[in-house]
């Protein structure tokens, strides 16, 4: 049989080649589109449907789910920038923002890195640390109101310990309510990414931490001088998450203060669901969902070109 | 390591858009409105007028109906028993009803009705966007109804008055009146060797007199939500004639100056210590378990507490009275708010299309002995006449019948207050429970607050 085929020239051969590579190409090409068209649909329906709405709604005045919208251009954007309570806003999630972000990562790195060492009893504190993530954010709120009443948890224990001077309504007062919302943030925010840390983490080669013992070096240089070095990028993912999540998040508010007293805990995120779904102006509240959108991108690339350096 | 760079971004970005965009509504975002524009109409749909098409007398009817009278609530039984005895008269009609938390109806039935899945009837508090629903088509008006089904002339007028739109259209049919006064624990009283105050000349004096014997601040209000926010409303509005409150909380003139002295008034007694310590931080649960456990001498709670079971062991120590006046107050007697806002039915288009089975379970439910039932309850009745012995009513309950002979009620503000300023004036009371806010520092914040909306 091998000996009674005939001999194809050459050209042809090499003809029918470049027809099969075409072929296969496209045939490629096909087999690509349909692996990523259910995707990119589910993208384009969920995703980039609702965001392009949002942009439309933020030309709209629209005061109930129940009546029709009005187109009016720019109008929302403008008394947005008049509007002494974006200022506020602003202002108060800017400080959220630091102090969630200064007072939760740093540590949970560290959690992360002593969890990575896999001393005895890590997988018990691993799961003690998840566990404020695996509470429903009711129930967690619950549970602050009972730690902050004027009776509570927190003016009890400092009441035993013989600091009743340093007792607070800590909800009730402006100079301590934001700090109180802040300060759950920070302890369940250490706990959850010190997890994500500790994944991250448990990828690095040990030989890097034993040469680097050999050496002489203690956890502590390991740590800041190895394991971080090596972990920016990720840091940098970490940051932009919990970035995220207090940027656009109010629930604490919504559950435990209304943002305030007076102003005290209004920020962005609380004013952007007050707008939506209590004071019923849904195309300003989409106007201020413009406004934290671009903030989040803009600062999402700054912390990704920061890391970035660092990486290189 | 760009394109690594690049992709991340991209990938971030996508996320950041999911996360931001979750905090709107962009669900809802393509929901057509219940009435398709037409061209050239005006923007508002209009609500129908003409009662729609009754369906066959006879034919199966579900009515499915959304309240918030469940199992923990007093009125939870009585309402029960109305609808098996309903349903017992009226075999071919089955009630299906559904519970929700009170504060999540009003955005429930609105997103359901941009769908038409809203149920036929809502049983609802006045206030907030829920004034709108009869202009924005999510309610039918009632007037015709009540002349027709025979309602006419048996409703108070104080509550259709409640219910009255400015243009005469009565939004839905009133239920739920309530009063609202301020709870004296006599036994604590009678400790401290005080009787009722009817001056906050009096009320301050007792404030010293029970700090002095280590009782605290005699008044217990939940500063922290909107609980306490209406004991601020019933202070300042005791310094106010009702058409100044109308000025002031409704278009927000709050240089008026007996609204100014109505703030003042509130900072002179929190300064004076009438309230609890920490009464900033105070929430309705705890001022509520607090007062139950008769460790307060005085609280501010409705009418839908007279029967709660906590109150049975302290109620024969309580006595019913308004809150006292300071000198310039335009009221004769202390005072204390009462209203039909607490509960209205409001019958939706989907309701208007099984329109006779609404209109027999209306007037099956507004039979003097059916709302007897809810009385026995609490309730205060919207009808002019109920079958009722008084002896037989619970202590508190009897006690809140004589409230009007011996106390002065103010405007209820909760169709007065625009909704736009409802959340900013919560949190400007509950700051103004704090030491050291000032009546100009909360002027001022009402005053921005009404300017805001404008």
């Amino acid at each position: 049989m091998i000996h009674s085929e005939k001999k194809i020239p050459i050209e042809r051969r090499i003809f029918s080649n470049a027809e099969y590579g075409r072929h296969n190409a496209r045939r490629r090409r096909v087999t690509f589109i349909f692996l990523v068209a259910p995707a990119l649909v589910w993208f384009l329906s969920f995703m980039l449907w609702p965001l392009l709405n949002m942009f439309y709604i933020s030309t709209t005045s629209w005061d109930s789910l129940n009546v029709p919208k009005k187109f009016i251009f720019l109008d929302n954007f403008v008394r947005m920038f008049h509007d002494p309570k974006v200022a506020i806003g602003l202002h108060n999630t800017g400080i959220y923002l630091l102090a969630g972000i200064l007072g939760v990562i740093p540590f949970a790195f560290m959690l992360g890195f002593f969890l990575s060492l896999r001393k005895p009893g890590y997988r018990v504190l691993r799961t003690i640390f998840f566990s404020p993530a695996m509470l429903s954010i009711a129930a967690l709120a619950m549970i602050f109101l009972g730690v902050y009443r004027p009776d509570g948890m927190l003016n009890t224990f400092l009441n035993a310990i013989g600091l009743p001077g340093l007792t607070r309504v800590w909800l009730g007062n402006q100079a301590t309510a934001l700090g109180a919302l802040i300060a759950i943030d920070i302890w369940g925010g250490i706990g959850f990414n010190s997890v994500l840390f500790f994944a991250a983490l448990a990828n690095l080669p040990e030989e890097l931490y034993e040469a680097a013992m050999l050496d002489g070096a203690g956890y502590w240089t390991i740590m800041w001088k190895i394991a971080f070095p090596l972990m920016t990028d990720f840091i940098g993912l970490v940051t932009i998450l919990q970035f995220l999540g207090i940027l656009s998040g109010a629930a604490y508010q919504i559950l435990l203060t209304g943002g305030g007293p007076g102003t005290a805990t209004f920020t962005l995120g609380y004013y952007l669901y007050d707008q939506a779904f209590l004071s019923h102006r849904l195309g300003y509240s989409q106007a201020l969902g413009v406004m934290v959108f671009i903030i989040g991108i803009v600062v999402i690339v700054l912390i990704r070109r920061t890391t970035s350096r660092f990486t290189a | 390591m760009n394109k690594k760079i690049f992709s991340m971004t991209i990938a971030l970005l996508v996320i950041a858009s999911m996360v931001i965009t979750a905090c709107g509504p962009a669900a809802t975002a393509t929901a057509a409105p219940t009435t398709p524009p037409q061209p050239g109409a005006p923007t508002q749909p209009p609500a129908p007028t003409q009662p729609p098409v009754p369906t066959a007398t006879n034919a199966p009817v579900t009515l499915t109906i959304w309240h918030n009278w469940g199992p923990d609530d007093t009125k939870g039984a009585p309402l029960q028993s109305v609808f098996k005895d309903f349903m017992a008269a009226n075999p071919d009609i089955t009630i299906k009803d559904s519970v929700y938390v009170d504060a999540d109806i009003p955005l429930k039935v609105e997103t359901a009705s941009t769908s038409n899945q809203e149920p036929d009837l809502v049983f609802s508090v006045l206030f907030d966007g829920v004034l709108d629903w009869t202009n924005n088509g999510v309610s039918l008006p009632v007037n015709d109804y009540i002349k027709q089904w025979g309602l006419d002339g048996k409703l108070t007028d104080a509550a259709l008055a409640n219910f009255t739109q400015a243009d005469g259209k009565i939004r839905a049919f009133p239920l739920e009146g309530f009063t609202w006064p301020i709870w004296y624990n006599m036994k604590l009283f009678n400790q401290a060797g005080l009787d009722i105050p009817t001056t906050t000349d009096q009320l301050i004096a007792d404030a010293k007199v029970f700090r002095d014997k280590g009782m605290g601040g005699p008044i217990i209000a939940s500063g922290i939500d909107g609980m306490g926010g209406a004991l601020f409303n019933l202070i300042v509005e005791s310094m106010m004639t009702d058409e100044e409150t109308n000025q002031s909380f409704g278009n927000g003139d709050w240089t008026i100056p007996d609204a100014i002295a109505g703030v003042k008034l509130f900072v002179q007694l929190r300064d004076a210590g009438v309230f609890v310590d920490g009464v900033e931080g105070v929430d309705y649960a705890s001022g509520d378990s607090r007062f139950f456990a008769g460790s307060v001498p005085m609280a501010h709670f409705g009418s839908w507490s007279y029967t709660d079971p906590a109150v049975t062991a302290l109620a024969p120590d309580i006595k019913l009275a308004g809150f006292p006046l300071a000198p310039g107050s335009p009221w004769k007697h202390p005072v204390y708010f009462s209203g039909f806002t607490a509960k209205g039915i409001f019958i939706t288009p989907n309701g208007g299309a099984k329109i006779d089975a609404v209109k027999r379970f209306i007037q099956f439910l507004y039979q003097p002995d059916m709302i007897a039932r809810f009385v026995q309850v609490g309730m205060a009745p919207p009808l002019k006449s109920i079958n009722i012995d008084k002896s037989t009513l619970p202590p508190l309950v009897a006690a809140a019948l004589d409230l009007s002979s011996i106390g002065d009620t103010p405007t209820v503000l909760d169709t007065i207050v625009p909704a736009a300023v409802g959340t900013d004036m919560g949190r400007i009371t509950q700051e103004a429970f704090a030491p050291g806010v000032t009546a100009d520092k909360i002027l001022a914040d009402l005053t921005a607050a009404y300017a805001a909306i404008k």
